[in-house]
C-alpha cells in the first residue's frame, strides 16, 4: 500500500499548496502572515518528496532553481504591491535561466536574461511607476473570486502532474525495453564540439529559416504597434461607457 | 392539341404582361379561335369518332391487371360525339365573349381597365381547363379539369380584388363548390377502388359487362376479379354510391339546390365572366359529367330519382326567388341555376340528349342575354338596379334587340330554340312523372314572367335612370357578338331537326335503362308550353309595362311572400347561422387551444432553460474578462482531470 | 552534462513537473489579481512555464527543436509584452485606473 499512500500523499499536496496560496491572496482580512509562508514550504517539500520518490532523482541544483522558481511565481501572483511582483518575477526568470544551463540551452539561459529581465521587465517596472497612486488602491489589495481561481488552478496542477506520475510507470518499462538509444544519440550530437550557441544559429539558419524571417516580421509589426500605440491621441469620443453590471 | 392553343395565348398573356399592356386580347383571342377552328374541322372531318386517345402517359401506379405492363395514369383524351358538341359549344362562346371582353374592359373613354391583362390571361386559362375538362378520357384528367375551372371562376370572379364584396363572393364560390369537389373525389376514388382504372373506357366497358354478368369477357379486359365486380354492381349499392357522390361535385359546380347559393353571388365579377363561366360553360360542366357517366347513373334507379328532384326543385326554386330580385344580372343568375335544374331533370328522367340539347341553346341565348346586361351595365356605367332603368330601348336599341332574343328563347318562345329544347325536356319529364313535368310546366311560366319583368323595367316604360346618366350604344366589338350570339340563339334550336341531334349525341349513350325512348315531338306539350310561354310574357307586360301600378299591389298585397323571395328565401342567412357561424366558433376553439394551451405547455417546458440561462447570466456573465477566463480555466481544468482521471 | 541516463529521465520529468506548477500559480495570478499589469505578468508567468517543459523535453532529443521553439515563445512574449504594455497604458489614460473591473461593458 505504500505506492496508494504514495498517491494520495501526491494528492493531497496540490490541496496543502492551495491552501497556501489562497491563504497568499491579496484579501480584505489576512488571517495570518506564518500560516501561507509554512504550508507553502510543506508543500513544496511533500511535493519534491514524491516527485522523486515515484519520478527518480535529478541534480541537486536543480532542485535549488525549482524551489526558487516556485516561490518566486507565488509571490509574484501573491504580492500586493506591483512592484515587488516585477521583482519577484525576475528571481523566476533568472531560476529558469539556470535551469536552461542545466538542460544545456545555453544561449536560451542568457537570452532569458538578457531579454526578460534585461528589456521586458524594465518596461514593466516602468509602466507601474507611471500608473502609480499615492495610496495602495482598492484593486491591488483584494483578488477576485481567488477560491475559485485557487480551485482552478490547483486541479489543473494536479490533473497534469498526476499524470506524468502514472505514465511514468508505464514509460519507464518501454525504455527499459527499448533500450537507451537517445542518450548515445545525444552524445553523438554533442561529438561535433559545437557550442550550443553555434548549433542553435545554425538550426535557425538553416531549418527555421521561415519561421526566423517570421519572428522577425513580427518584431517589426510589434515596433509598429508600439508607435501607433504611443501616438494615438485620446479623444472624447473614443471613450466608451462601462457596462452596467450590478 | 385543342386545349393547348388558349393555353398558348394565356401563357404569351402572362408572360409578356408588360409589352402587351392594351393588346394583350389578341393571344387569347387567337388561341381561343384557333380551338373553335379545329373543333369544326374535327366535326366536319367525321373525325368525330376518334375514341380514345393516349396522350401522355402520367402517373405510374405500379399496379396492373394487364401483364408484363404497368398501369399508368395517363393524359388521354376520348373523342365522341358528345365531346365535339360540347367543345364546339364552349369553344363558340367563349371565343365571343372573349371579343366582346375587348370593348367590355374598357373605360368610358376607351382606355383599357386595371389588370386588362390579367383578365385576357384567366379567360385563356379557363378555356383551357374547360377544354380539357371535357375532352378528358379518364376520371382523373377530369377532375383536374374540373378543379382548374373552379380556379379560373374564382380568379374571375374576385377580379376586382379590391372590392371586399367580390373577394368575398369568390371565396364563397371556391369553398362552395370545394363541398360539392369533396364529394366528387370520393366518388372518383371509389370508381378507382371498384374499377381499378379510372379510364373512361374501361370503366363504362367494365360497368356494361359487369351487369350483364360477363365474367368471361371482363376476364378478357384485364380487369381484377371480375366476379367480385359484377356481385358489387349488380347486388349491392356500390352504382349507386359512386352515381351520388359523383353527382354531388355536380351539385356543388352546377349550383343546384343546397349549393347553389354561390352563383348569385358570383355577379360580382365581370359581365362577360358571368356569361361565359356562369351560363354557358363552367356550370355545364356538371350535366356534362353527368351525361358522360350515364351508364354509372341509369342502372340506379335511386341516383335517377335523386338527380331528377334536385333539378326539379331547384328549377322551380331559383324562379320563384326571381320573381322578386332587382339586380339584372341576379335576375340572370337565378335563371341560370333555374336552367341547369332542368336540364338535370332531363338527366334524371332518362332524356340526356335533350338535356345536352339543353345546354347547348342556353349557352347561345344565357350567354347572350349576359353580354347584353353588361352592355347595359357599361352604357350605364355600372348600374344595373332594374328600378333605376327603363326606357333604355331608345338610346341602345340592337342591345334591345338581342336581350329581347335573348329574352324570347329564354322564356321557350315557339319557334326560338329555347322553345324545341325546354320542350323535349317537358315532354320526357311528363312521360316520366307528372309531378315533374307539372313543376317544369309551371316554372316554365315563371321563367317567362320574370324574365320578360326584367326586360320591360329595362329596356321600356318610363325611364327613371339616376342624374347624369347618358347611355348609348355599345362600340361594335360589343355588338357584334351580340348579333352572332343572337343568330345562334334563334337558330340552334334547329339541330334536332327530325331528331338529328339527338341521335348523333346518343349514339353515346346507348346503355341499359337509358335507351332512348323514340318519341316524335309530342305536339301537345308543345302547345302547352307555347302557350304558357306568352301567357307568362303577357302577363309580365301586362304587370310592369301597361299597368305597372298591378306589380306593386301585388307587392303590397303579398308583403310576405315578397319578403321572403326578395331575401331568397333567407338561404343565405339560414347557411350563415347553421354552419358558418358553427364553424367559426370551432375555428376559434381551436386558435384559442392553439394559443394558451399548446403555446402554454411549450412555455412551461422552455421556463426550465430560460430560467438557467438567466440564472446563469446573472451569475457567470458579469461583463468582466477575467470571470470569463476563469470560468473557461475551472472548466478545462475539472474536465481535464476527469477525463484523465478515468483513462 | 548528462551523464547518467537515469537522471537524464528523470530531469525531463522533473521539468514537467515544474512546468506544470508554474503553469497553474500563473493561471491563478491571471484570473484573480485585478491590476491589469499584475495580470500580465501572470501570463508571462505561465510562459516561463512552458519554457520550462519545453526545455525539459529538449534535453532528452538529439535536435534542437525544443530550444528553437522556446526562443521563438521567448520572441513572441517580446512582442507581446511591448504592445500589451502600450496597450494597458492606452487604458489607463482612458480610466486613469489600472481596475480590470472598470472594463465591464461585455455584462449580459
Amino acid at each position: 500500500m505504500t505506492s496508494f499512500l504514495g498517491y494520495l500523499l501526491f494528492y493531497l499536496v496540490p490541496v496543502i499548496g492551495g491552501i497556501a496560496v489562497y491563504l497568499a491572496m491579496p484579501g480584505r482580512r489576512r488571517v495570518s502572515r506564518i500560516a501561507p509562508v509554512l504550508l507553502g514550504t510543506a508543500a513544496i517539500g511533500a511535493m519534491i518528496g514524491v516527485v522523486t520518490k515515484h519520478l527518480g532523482h535529478s541534480q541537486v541544483v536543480f532542485y535549488v532553481l525549482a524551489i526558487l522558481s516556485v516561490i518566486g511565481a507565488a509571490r509574484v501572483v501573491t504580492h500586493r504591491k506591483p512592484v515587488y511582483s516585477a521583482v519577484y518575477f525576475i528571481l523566476l526568470v533568472l531560476s529558469v535561466a539556470g535551469i536552461a544551463i542545466l538542460a544545456g540551452a545555453e544561449y536560451l539561459a542568457a537570452a532569458l536574461v538578457i531579454i526578460y529581465a534585461g528589456a521586458i521587465l524594465v518596461t514593466y517596472v516602468f509602466v507601474i511607476m507611471l500608473a502609480q497612486q499615492s495610496m495602495p488602491p482598492e484593486y491591488d489589495t483584494q483578488a477576485r473570486e481567488p477560491l475559485f481561481s485557487v480551485l482552478a488552478g490547483f486541479v489543473l496542477i494536479a490533473a497534469l502532474a498526476s499524470q506524468m506520475v502514472t505514465t511514468h510507470g508505464a514509460l519507464a518499462e518501454a525504455q527499459a525495453a527499448a533500450g537507451t538509444a537517445k542518450p548515445a544519440a545525444a552524445a553523438g550530437a554533442a561529438v561535433k564540439s559545437w557550442s550550443n550557441t553555434l548549433t542553435l544559429g545554425t538550426e535557425l539558419m538553416t531549418t527555421y529559416t521561415v519561421a526566423f524571417e517570421a519572428a522577425g516580421v513580427l518584431l517589426l509589426v510589434g515596433i509598429i504597434g508600439g508607435i501607433a500605440l504611443a501616438t494615438r491621441r485620446l479623444t472624447a469620443s473614443s471613450d466608451q461607457t462601462s457596462g452596467g453590471a450590478a | 392539341m385543342i386545349p393547348l392553343l388558349p393555353l398558348l395565348g394565356t401563357l404569351l398573356v402572362g408572360v409578356f404582361l408588360r409589352v402587351l399592356r392594351g393588346r394583350a386580347h389578341w393571344p387569347v383571342i387567337l388561341g381561343v379561335a384557333g380551338a373553335f377552328v379545329v373543333s369544326m374541322v374535327m366535326w366536319l372531318t367525321g373525325d368525330g369518332d376518334i375514341g380514345p386517345r393516349e396522350v401522355y402517359r402520367w402517373i405510374p401506379t405500379g399496379v396492373s391487371a394487364l401483364p408484363n405492363d404497368e398501369a399508368w395514369f395517363s393524359i388521354g383524351f376520348l373523342i365522341d360525339p358528345l365531346t365535339i358538341v360540347m367543345l364546339l359549344t364552349v369553344t363558340c362562346v367563349s371565343t365571343l365573349v372573349v371579343i366582346y371582353s375587348v370593348g367590355y374592359m374598357r373605360e368610358h373613354d376607351g382606355q383599357p381597365e386595371r389588370g386588362y391583362e390579367r383578365f385576357f390571361a384567366f379567360m385563356g386559362l379557363f378555356v383551357f381547363s374547360m377544354c380539357s375538362l371535357v375532352l378528358a378520357g379518364n376520371f382523373l384528367l377530369l377532375y383536374l379539369g374540373w378543379e382548374a375551372v373552379g380556379l379560373c371562376s374564382y380568379l374571375l370572379i374576385g377580379f376586382y380584388y379590391q372590392r371586399p364584396a367580390a373577394a368575398a363572393a369568390a371565396k364563397k364560390a371556391f369553398l362552395v363548390n370545394r363541398i360539392g369537389d369533396f364529394g366528387f373525389g370520393l366518388g372518383v376514388l371509389l370508381i378507382y377502388f371498384t374499377f381499378g382504372s379510372l379510364d373512361y373506357s374501361t370503366v363504362f366497358e367494365a360497368t356494361r359487362l359487369a351487369l350483364e354478368g360477363n365474367a368471361a369477357e371482363l376476364a378478357n379486359r384485364h380487369i381484377a376479379n371480375p366476379d367480385q365486380l359484377i356481385y358489387q354492381l349488380g347486388y349491392t349499392h356500390r352504382l349507386t354510391w359512386i352515381a351520388l357522390l359523383l353527382f354531388c361535385g355536380a351539385i356543388g359546380k352546377s349550383a343546384q339546390l343546397p349549393l347553389y347559393v354561390w352563383l348569385p353571388d358570383a355577379m360580382e365579377g365581370p359581365s362577360p365572366v358571368s356569361a361565359l363561366i356562369h351560363a354557358a360553360t363552367m356550370v355545364t360542366a356538371g350535366v356534362y359529367m353527368v351525361a358522360r357517366c350515364g351508364i354509372i347513373f341509369a342502372p340506379s334507379d335511386t341516383a335517377m330519382t335523386v338527380v331528377a328532384w334536385i333539378g326539379g326543385l331547384t328549377a322551380i326554386f331559383s324562379a320563384t326567388i326571381a320573381l322578386a330580385q332587382y339586380d339584372l344580372k341576379r335576375i340572370l343568375a337565378y335563371s341560370t341555376v333555374s336552367q341547369l335544374g332542368y336540364m338535370f331533370l332531363a338527366l334524371g328522367v332518362a332524356a340526356p340528349a335533350a338535356a345536352i340539347f339543353h345546354l347547348h341553346t342556353h349557352a347561345f341565348f344565357k350567354g347572350l342575354l349576359f353580354l347584353a346586361a353588361g352592355s347595359v351595365m357599361h352604357a350605364m356605367a355600372g348600374t344595373i338596379d332594374i328600378r333605376k332603368l327603363g326606357g333604355l330601348s331608345k338610346h341602345m336599341p340592337i342591345t334591345c334587340m338581342t336581350f329581347w332574343i335573348g329574352g324570347l328563347a329564354l322564356a321557350g318562345f315557339p319557334l326560338l330554340s329555347g322553345f324545341w329544347s325546354k320542350d323535349e325536356i317537358v315532354a320526357a319529364a311528363l312521360h316520366h312523372n307528372t309531378a315533374l313535368g307539372v313543376i317544369g310546366l309551371v316554372t316554365a311560366v315563371m321563367t317567362a314572367f320574370y324574365t320578360f319583368r326584367a326586360i320591360f323595367m329595362t329596356f321600356h316604360g318610363q325611364p327613371r335612370l339616376p342624374e347624369g346618366a347618358h347611355p348609348h350604344e355599345q362600340p361594335r366589338v360589343m355588338t357584334w357578338p351580340l348579333c352572332v350570339l343572337a343568330l345562334g340563339a334563334v337558330l340552334a334550336g334547329y339541330w334536332n331537326i327530325a331528331g338529328h341531334f339527338a341521335h348523333y349525341v346518343e349514339r353515346v349513350m346507348t346503355v341499359p335503362h337509358w335507351a332512348p325512348e323514340e318519341h316524335g315531338h309530342d305536339y301537345a306539350v308543345m302547345g302547352l308550353s307555347a302557350v304558357l310561354a306568352i301567357a307568362g310574357i303577357a302577363a309580365a307586360w301586362l304587370a310592369y309595362n301597361k299597368k305597372p301600378a298591378i306589380a306593386e299591389g301585388v307587392a303590397r298585397a303579398l308583403p310576405t311572400a315578397y319578403r321572403i323571395l326578395n331575401n331568397k328565401w333567407y338561404v343565405d342567412e339560414i347557411y350563415d347561422a347553421c354552419l358558418i357561424r358553427p364553424l367559426r366558433g370551432i375555428g376559434r376553439l381551436c386558435w384559442r387551444i392553439d394559443d394558451w394551451g399548446i403555446d402554454g405547455i411549450i412555455w412551461i417546458v422552455t421556463a426550465i432553460p430560460r430560467g438557467t440561462a438567466w440564472a446563469m447570466q446573472q451569475s457567470v456573465q458579469r461583463g468582466a474578462l477575467q470571470g470569463y477566463a476563469l470560468t473557461g480555466a475551472l472548466a478545462i481544468a475539472i474536465l481535464l482531470a476527469w477525463v484523465l482521471a478515468k483513462m | 552534462m548528462m551523464a547518467d541516463a537515469a537522471i537524464l529521465a528523470a530531469f525531463k520529468w522533473h521539468c514537467m513537473v515544474l512546468g506544470a506548477v508554474l503553469f497553474g500559480l500563473g493561471l491563478i495570478g491571471f484570473v484573480a489579481r485585478r491590476n491589469l499589469i499584475v495580470m500580465f505578468l501572470s501570463t508571462e508567468v505561465m510562459l516561463q512555464g512552458v519554457l520550462v517543459n519545453l526545455l525539459g523535453f529538449n534535453s532528452v532529443y538529439p535536435t534542437l527543436n525544443g530550444q528553437s521553439f522556446a526562443l521563438f515563445i521567448l520572441v513572441v512574449a517580446a512582442v507581446e509584452a511591448a504592445v500589451g504594455l502600450g496597450l494597458i497604458v492606452f487604458l489607463y489614460r482612458l480610466r486613469r485606473s489600472l481596475d480590470s473591473e472598470a472594463w465591464r461593458s461585455m455584462s449580459g
